[in-house]
């Protein structure tokens, strides 16, 4: 009786995952081959590595490996502070909050594209509203060039990005605060622990597993963030504001260079592998410790 | 424009679907005729009657043969009129036009001529057929032309317009259309800063000076709020065809005549971009954030009478009309060093992919396409083919000077990697723009960089 049971019983996980591994093999395996395949130029019948020597080069390519990650550093911790100070009020006692939450979503809900639209004529450095507003309030004396600036296009842009994705990181860690239960803080303050002590022994902690996740998306749209760039200065001036993925695009789609750009795009995906694995690993266990 | 192009879209989409309804179920004449009712309801009014004959041919029972067209969008309105007349006179063959947004279309040929599926004709651009034949992705029209009595190349084409599709004496381009940039300007501007509105710039030093008198602080409040001269610093495309031709008139020239060596640290190509960033770094007449404005940027500005004289193309001209009426825009031939310069010939040629489908109702097509009768309608710009251009649409004084500067044009030169060519330009413009290097450093630079994808 027993023996039939088990034997009913026998499951089949290859056969309930086969159609995922069929999408995935289909939509990510044969992706990444291919481009692996395409990178590497051909000598004869022998493939060679002609290509990645060239990119390693390329002064260009070096300069947006530099610029890629000075982006890094000018988006996230800032859109991570400004997300995780808006959640923090919002969680608190004010009125107006759904309103305020709706208010503070609005840049993510627009099309990236709009933005950079409308954010390339605010910074326009003749007829630009921003060059008006400043000077009408008095804090510069003549137009500056904003995006048009060498020195400072890619910190401008970076102002665009954070204003557009911090809503969602707000949203995210709302989610989390609203899920640490009131009790806690009731008896925090019960021992007279102040705000900020509330904040740093109470919501900080909880809020990590939320944060962990939050830091990788962001880290990896922000390595990813084609569209601002590319809409708002091209690349340029000169390109000096041209981050990786610009490099990628120019020389594969504009350029026709298919084998050239593939090889671009697997050392950038080397690297940001390389930094999820590290960062995954770094954080396991802390987040274990933590959450216990 | 934009919204119009994705309604279009959507459109085309919606007629595959019901075109296809239609095929899939030949005994079902009821599917059928409510499919082309359908169809009839969303393409409006005008299009009922070729509809119509659409009908007829169906219902005679013949499958029709499918010819794909790939275009851009821009002359959706005659297209429209184009379809419904030509499957009137060959009711066996269906035309189906696609819309490919012009950024992506490129990229889609290319692509679409490596693969197996792809369009039976398709519109490019004059810089993409010559790079398209020489990788062997067309079919030459050369076997067709020979045969046809509808086409008389030798006499009824522009040769200039000819050039960049012909590869080793075999033809795999036609042109339909003929485009030159003009000097666009602002004639009410030009009577307030006292210029004479009939006699606008001829040659370098008069641009310079009639741009300085239409640089203008109006309030004076330390800004200044309209320019003379609207700069194009940014986009590779929109940069490379307002530089080289500057490029040309100074007697200088992108690459050796057998495209082998750059020629962008010659004497001639340091003055060129001397003067062309003079204008902004040495004589302040043109918008401080040029380095950001492509032509579109320099139009609007133009149309918000921030900018007095660009340099731009016959639609856009139509464009400014549209969007800014109450502008009085003169068009005047383009000045360069030392008088009016060649334009760089732009426009569209016709090509056929190399494994199209139905290369045979592609070329009846074609031969009906570029006879004078649809090509007298059909280009905004000036048909290639030169007895369409006698008509009187071309009567007006704007349009007369576009004429007048068509024969004051020369083709760029066929670089196997034109498009890495424009990106150079660019670069070298933008760091001249932002004081990063001189004319002198970043000519040098952009040379070398040249001669190494030349090679």
């Amino acid at each position: 009786m027993n023996k039939i049971k088990k034997k009913k019983r026998k499951e089949h996980p290859f056969f309930y995952l086969l159609p995922t591994l069929v999408i995935l093999c289909l939509l990510v395996a044969y992706p990444l081959l291919n481009n692996l395949i395409n990178s590497l130029s051909m000598q004869g019948m022998f493939p060679t590595w002609a290509n990645y020597q060239k990119l390693f080069s390329d002064k260009y390519f070096r300069q947006d490996l530099k610029n890629t990650f000075q982006w890094l550093f000018y988006t996230v911790p800032f859109e991570m502070l400004l997300g995780l100070l808006i959640a923090i009020l919002l969680n608190g006692k004010i009125g107006m909050k759904k309103f305020f939450r709706t208010i503070f979503i609005i840049p993510w809900v627009i099309p990236a594209v709009v933005v950079c639209i409308i954010w390339k004529w605010i910074y326009n450095a003749d007829y630009g509203i921003l060059n008006y507003i400043l000077q009408a309030l008095g804090l510069i004396q003549k137009n500056q060039l904003w995006v048009s600036d060498p020195k400072q296009v890619l910190q401008c842009i970076a102002v665009v990005y954070v204003w557009k994705i911090s809503p969602f990181v707000m949203i995210m860690y709302l989610s989390g605060l609203q899920s640490i239960s009131a009790d806690i803080y009731e008896s925090a303050r019960l021992d007279g622990a102040n705000w900020l002590q509330q904040v740093g022994y109470i919501t900080l902690p909880l809020l990590f597993p939320v944060m962990r996740s939050v830091i990788l998306v962001s880290v990896i749209w922000s390595l990813n963030s084609f569209v601002y760039i590319y809409s708002i200065s091209g690349g340029g001036p000169a390109r000096v504001s041209e981050i990786v993925q610009i490099f990628i695009y120019k020389t594969g789609i504009e350029q026709y260079n298919f084998q050239y750009s593939a090889a671009a795009a697997n050392v950038f995906l080397l690297i940001v592998m390389v930094i999820a694995f590290v960062y995954i690993s770094m954080t396991e266990k802390q987040d274990k410790e933590m959450t216990g | 424009m934009k919204k119009r192009q994705m309604m279009s879209v959507v459109l085309c989409a919606a007629m595959l679907a019901a075109s296809g309804c239609g095929n899939s179920s030949k005994s079902g004449t009821g599917d059928t005729a409510e499919g082309a009712r359908a169809e009839e309801g969303a393409k409006g009014e005008e299009e009922k009657e070729g509809e119509a004959k659409k009908d007829e041919g169906a219902a005679s029972g013949q499958e029709k043969r499918v010819v794909t067209i790939w275009y851009d969008g821009t002359e959706e309105e005659s297209v429209k009129r184009l379809e419904p007349e030509f499957e009137a006179l060959h009711p066996d063959i269906d035309l189906q036009f696609e819309i490919v947004p012009y950024s992506d279309l490129s990229t889609k040929e290319m692509v679409a001529c490596q693969s197996s599926v792809g369009p039976d004709v398709m519109w490019q651009s004059y810089a993409w057929t010559n790079s398209f034949a020489k990788m062997g992705l067309l079919t030459s029209y050369s076997s067709y032309l020979e045969q046809s009595d509808a086409i008389d190349l030798e006499n009824d084409f522009d040769p200039v317009a000819l050039e960049l599709g012909t590869v080793e004496g075999e033809i795999y381009g036609l042109p339909w259309s003929m485009e030159a940039m003009c000097l666009v300007y602002n004639k009410d501007m030009f009577r307030d800063a006292g210029l004479d509105p009939e006699a606008p710039p001829t040659n370098w030093d008069e641009l310079i000076q009639c741009a300085k008198a239409l640089t203008i602080d109006k309030d004076g409040d330390g800004t200044i709020d309209q320019y003379g001269y609207g700069l194009v610093g940014n986009l590779t495309g929109n940069t490379w065809f307002r530089f080289v031709p500057e490029l040309w008139s100074a007697g200088g020239e992108v690459a050796s005549e057998d495209l082998t060596i750059g020629t962008l640290n010659s004497p001639e190509a340091i003055e060129t971009m001397t003067h062309y960033a003079g204008l902004l770094t040495e004589h302040h007449v043109a918008p401080e954030g040029s380095v950001n404005n492509g032509a579109a940027e320099v139009r609007t500005l133009f149309n918000n009478k921030n900018v007095a004289m660009y340099v731009d193309g016959q639609a856009a001209v139509k464009n400014i009309q549209k969007d800014a009426p109450d502008i009085d825009v003169g068009v005047a031939l383009w000045p360069g060093k030392n008088g009016p310069l060649n334009a760089g010939l732009g426009g569209y040629y016709i090509a056929t992919p190399k494994n199209a489908a139905n290369p045979e109702d592609a070329w009846t097509f074609i031969e009906y396409f570029l006879s004078k009768e649809v090509q007298e309608y059909f280009p905004i710009a000036f048909p290639a083919n030169l007895k369409a251009r006698e008509t009187d649409r071309f009567d007006d004084p704007i349009s007369q000077v576009f004429a007048e500067q068509i024969t004051h044009t020369q083709n760029f030169q066929p670089l196997a990697d034109t498009p890495g060519a424009q990106q150079i330009i660019l670069d070298a413009v933008q760091s001249c723009f932002t004081g990063m290097s001189t004319p002198e450093e970043a000519m040098n630079e952009a040379n070398e960089a040249l001669n190494q994808i030349l090679q």
